[in-house]
């Protein structure tokens, strides 16, 4: 990782007339979007460093109602080892000590997965404010990111109130971000939209605006339980804004597309994308994350068929 | 485009991409290529993909996502899904009858000798699905030994090329009954009859997955499946030269193979035993007893 620290998104006073008047044409966008899967992507040698690129953007998540300290750990454990050594071996990538770029949990496992990761350089990154519906009381929410920051979460994925957007109380909204990251503190902050439920590609980025004029580190589509989580197309709109905001600015803000994000050739879109229309300086970690489960096994498996020629099995990869 | 058959003139005459059967969809061959298939005199009769590797991993992985939900289903289910398989061909059977006479220059007795064998094949093995039972074995301690049945998992076929109905038929409804998901490739002269199945399992409540069905050259496609990581068992039926290919690329994964060269009299009644063993594998259940 050749690319020098970066200052963090210090955020901008709120500029109602600038987020009015953001527009997007969904028909545009989504034929757009559309022709990036269906391009020639890398193939051979070329996609398999792609993939490894793939595994140090990931935060690989567990964030369900069943989680226990067992899973926390043993995700944990694959955090630090993303590979089998013998695909590693074999790719000649011993000297990258590859890892994945952060692990990410519910508050309650923040202690856990932060002593699981001792010494590996791993961030903790905690969904802290409500997660998923972010509804909860204001005061506790923002008590429940102070919290995860006490127990060692670097990262905070907050959750925006849908209401605001909806309603387009973009004041509310922006007051609601400022806070968060307030109390966040030297955490980063990755603002979750939840596209899902924000109806339009419009309302999409104008809360992307907003999140990043509030201060927001990274800008997130999804908790993984909308209905509809990370799109090509929205994502699309999302990394329109932050180039916008970008060139306004001069400061660079972060991209994490998460939820249902589940094949290494998904990834491999993704990475596309970010490169046509950020370039590669969003291609390292702290500019780009996966929020992913499945897809860590899927690129291990594109992995192995490259080291062997032959198509692998999930079960043969130790589990996240 | 489909060259006029009894069996299709009735249809305009449009290009129509021929399909493979993938995850219960007709999915275009990755590579957009098809293979011509004539009578035995040489005549045109229609088309069917060319699928490749690429084809039998996406039907693999349609094969993984189903065979979950199908070994769990209930025997009675899995059998009811077979009689309605066998019910929805022996309401087409004349025009099936028809499909093999003219692919394989069969007289039309014989090729309605086949379809009938077919469609009492699916009701045989929908019959067993619910009495391949296990057994309980006396051990040498005070206790016995549950054997258990189970399916394997998701098993390859390259279906005999002989009999093209009825071989496919034999060789996958043991497994399909025994909660299996089922990566077949037709027989390679011969694979209108298995093109034309797709529209009876989609209408017999197969589930996504549990069949498909990928045409194109058998040997070097059984081979793919062979070396596949995620196929728990090959069944190859043809040639020595294709026996051995299969059976040296599944040595690098220890799967399971059951092969055979050389043509099969698949009229004749076969060994269904024999078939649902190759289907299944044992699980048992040690159960000591205490004092």
């Amino acid at each position: 990782m050749s690319a020098g620290p970066l200052p963090r998104n210090p955020g901008q006073p709120l500029d109602l007339e600038v987020v009015r008047g953001i527009r997007v044409n969904r028909s545009a966008a989504e034929r757009r979007a559309a022709t990036i899967p269906t391009r020639r992507t890398v193939k051979k040698q070329w996609q398999a460093a792609w993939l490894l690129k793939g595994i140090a953007l990931m935060d690989l998540t567990t964030l369900s109602g069943d989680d226990t300290a067992g899973n926390v750990r043993r995700l944990c454990a694959k955090a630090r080892h993303p590979l089998r050594d013998d695909l590693t071996r074999a790719l000649g990538v011993e000297s990258l000590g590859l890892t994945v770029g952060a692990v990410c949990v519910y508050h309650r496992w923040v202690e856990t997965a932060v002593r699981a990761l001792e010494g590996s350089g791993i961030p903790v990154a905690a969904v802290s404010t409500g997660f998923p519906a972010g509804l909860s009381p204001f005061a506790q929410r923002l008590e429940e990111i102070r919290a995860s920051v006490a127990a060692g979460a670097r990262e905070i994925d907050i959750v925006i109130t849908r209401a605001h957007v909806l309603t387009g109380d973009w004041t509310a909204l922006y007051d609601e971000v400022r806070a968060f990251r307030e109390a966040c503190g030297d955490a980063h902050l990755k603002a979750i939209l939840a596209t899902g439920e924000l109806a339009t590609l419009t309302n999409v980025a104008r809360a992307s605006w907003v999140a990043m004029q509030a201060g927001a580190d990274f800008i997130k589509t999804s908790t993984g339980k909308e209905g509809v989580n990370a799109t090509l197309p929205v994502s699309l709109v999302m990394v329109r804004q932050i180039r916008a905001y970008h060139a306004a600015t001069g400061v660079h803000v972060g991209y994490k597309p998460a939820g249902g994000i589940r094949t290494a050739k998904q990834a491999l879109d993704y990475l596309l994308l970010m490169k046509e229309e950020l370039g590669g300086r969003w291609l390292h970690p702290d500019l780009f994350r996966f929020g992913a489960s499945a897809l860590l096994t899927d690129i291990e498996r594109q992995l192995e068929h490259f080291v062997t020629g032959r198509y692998a099995a999930a079960h043969r990869h130790p589990m996240p | 485009m489909v060259a006029a058959t009894p069996v299709m003139e009735a249809l305009p005459a449009i290009d129509r991409t021929p399909k493979l059967f993938i995850g219960g969809k007709q999915a275009r061959p990755d590579a957009g290529y098809v293979r011509v298939i004539v009578d035995p005199k040489g005549r045109r009769l229609g088309e069917v993909g060319e699928g490749n590797r690429k084809d039998l991993r996406n039907a693999v992985e349609a094969a993984r996502a189903a065979v979950g939900g199908w070994s769990r289903a209930t025997a009675h289910l899995r059998a009811q899904i077979l009689y309605y398989v066998a019910e929805n061909l022996s309401a087409r059977r004349d025009e099936f009858a028809t499909r093999v006479r003219l692919m394989t220059g069969a007289t039309a007795a014989a090729a309605r000798a086949e379809v009938e064998t077919s469609i009492d094949r699916l009701f045989t093995y929908g019959a067993w699905a619910d009495k391949w039972d296990g057994a309980v074995h006396h051990v040498p301690i005070r206790g016995i030994a549950i054997a258990m049945p189970e399916a394997i998992g998701v098993v390859g076929v390259a279906a005999p090329d002989e009999a093209p109905l009825l071989g496919l038929i034999s060789t996958i409804a043991p497994l399909i009954a025994t909660g299996n998901a089922v990566v077949a490739i037709p027989s390679e002269p011969h694979p209108l009859a298995a093109t034309d199945l797709y529209t009876i399992f989609e209408s017999s409540d197969v589930p996504a997955g549990v069949v498909n069905l990928v045409t194109g050259a058998k040997d070097a496609l059984a081979t793919v499946l062979a070396a596949h990581d995620d196929v728990e068992s090959v069944w190859y039926w043809g040639t020595a030269a294709g026996r051995a290919a299969v059976e040296s690329a599944s040595a690098g994964n220890l799967k399971r193979t059951w092969c055979h060269a050389g043509p099969v009299d698949w009229t004749a009644a076969p060994d269904a035993r024999a078939f649902l063993r190759e289907a299944t594998h044992v699980k048992n259940i040690w159960v000591p007893y205490g004092e």
